[in-house]
């Protein structure tokens, strides 16, 4: 039971963090292309490598997911 | 919009649809054996050296770079046309780029390993999408899977048009099946001999002869060590022994506290560099190889096609941020720390 739980809270509790953090990241860029249109292309590439960069938080929680699930805890068997 | 369930289109959309369900409901696709390590090939190994799949593809993108390099110097001419246009065209948007975050001198300087590292990235995760990947390779008895790559669920097999494929039928090795493997295994380990189970239980494992390059943890933190040592070393070749300074604060400034844990905090990061530039990768191509997976599982017709087009942006973004990051910690390396330039 244990093994199938682990994986699951481990990204689900993981991806909450990512999922605020795009969240605010993207009504910043937005907000500042609503002001400033003509800059929006600029504002957007930066967007994109901001939420790459929250999103790698997610894999992270991701990969100890896969981890637990494939490899499975040392002591756990 | 109305014309658009007209006529010939009509029929086209009900066709598809009527494909998806019909896929969904009678088509089954074997859920892939999903696992961490790379699969090494069974019977290729030089001089006691497991090749793995992984290691082939590797091969296979670095072979792309190359050859799409040597098809763009082959003809050069002062007025660009075809492959040197476009190669023209990717190298001056990517030294402007540089330019605006490092200036026009170390742009110059870096355009060459940052552009490798993100071709030979963009490559290695575009061939990912190539059919033939993780569904091509050699098919072995699910005994002979366990003890060597811990695999428990193969597959019955049945020959399409003298192609041997998985079916949907699967076969799990219990408990006690796997133990009697796992010593049999030894067994035949220890008197150095092939291993060959005494009984089949009629499931067999695919082993592809591609996976992903970037899906091996091996691929990815050498790349990463490779990029923070460089960036040591440019480091070092811009200030000499002074540049390590940032790390060893406290014997230098006369041991104020603020720097003692700067200088361990410099310290750690450059630890995690490694471990997020590596992970983010491996996490990111591993993640979107699992998720094909599970799509054309579920229905597969039609269903993966999003989520490849997904993959093709996630694979060129993840090779624009390892390529980038590269070059800002070159750039970060040539900079003295702030705290050195009051004394």
């Amino acid at each position: 039971m244990i093994e199938i739980l682990a994986p699951g809270l481990a990204i689900g509790l993981g991806a909450i963090g990512p999922g605020i953090g795009i969240g605010l990241l993207v009504m910043g860029a937005l907000q500042a292309m609503g002001r400033n249109p003509e800059v929006s292309g600029e504002i957007r590439t930066n967007m994109i490598l901001g939420i790459v960069f929250a999103e790698s938080i997610a894999i992270y929680a991701l990969v100890v997911a896969l981890l637990l699930l494939f490899v499975g805890a040392p002591g756990l068997q | 919009m109305r014309k658009l369930f007209q006529g010939k289109n009509l029929i086209v959309i009900i066709g598809v649809l009527g494909a998806v369900v019909v896929s969904a409901l009678f088509v089954k696709v074997p859920l892939p054996t999903i696992l961490l390590p790379a699969e090494k090939i069974p019977g290729l190994q030089i001089g006691g050296f497991h090749i793995t799949n992984t290691l082939i593809a590797t091969l296979l993108a670095d072979l792309t770079v190359l050859l799409i390099g040597l098809l763009t110097v082959r003809k050069m001419s002062a007025v660009p046309k075809g492959l040197q246009n476009l190669a023209e065209w990717v190298f001056e948007i990517f030294e402007s780029m540089l330019t605006d975050i490092g200036g026009k001198e170390k742009a110059r300087a870096w355009l060459p390993i940052f552009l490798t590292i993100l071709l030979f990235l963009l490559f290695a995760n575009w061939w990912e999408l190539v059919p033939g990947f993780d569904s091509v390779g050699i098919i072995e008895p699910v005994e002979v899977a366990y003890a060597q790559n811990g695999v428990s669920r193969g597959y019955e097999i049945e020959s399409v048009a003298g192609i041997v494929t998985l079916t949907d039928r699967q076969v799990i090795l219990d408990k006690t099946r796997q133990h009697e493997i796992k010593t049999e295994f030894a067994a035949a380990e220890a008197a150095d001999e092939e291993y060959h189970p005494h009984e089949t239980s009629g499931g067999y494992v695919l082993t592809p002869l591609l996976r992903a390059a970037a899906t091996d943890l091996n691929l990815t933190i050498g790349l990463a060590l490779f990029v923070v040592l460089m960036s040591h070393a440019i480091g070092v070749r811009k200030m000499g022994l002074k540049y390590f300074r940032r790390f060893l604060m406290p014997v230098i400034t006369g041991m104020k506290p603020i720097d003692f844990f700067v200088g361990i905090l410099e310290f750690i990061s450059e630890f995690a560099k490694i471990i997020s530039l590596s992970f983010r990768l491996f996490g990111n191509i591993f993640a979107g190889q699992v998720l094909l997976f599970v799509m054309a599982f579920l229905v597969a017709f039609l269903l993966p096609l999003p989520f490849m087009g997904l993959e093709l942006f996630v694979g060129f973004m993840q090779a624009f941020v390892f390529a980038i990051l590269t070059f800002i910690y070159f750039e970060q390396a040539t900079h003295s720390h702030a705290g050195d330039e009051h004394h």
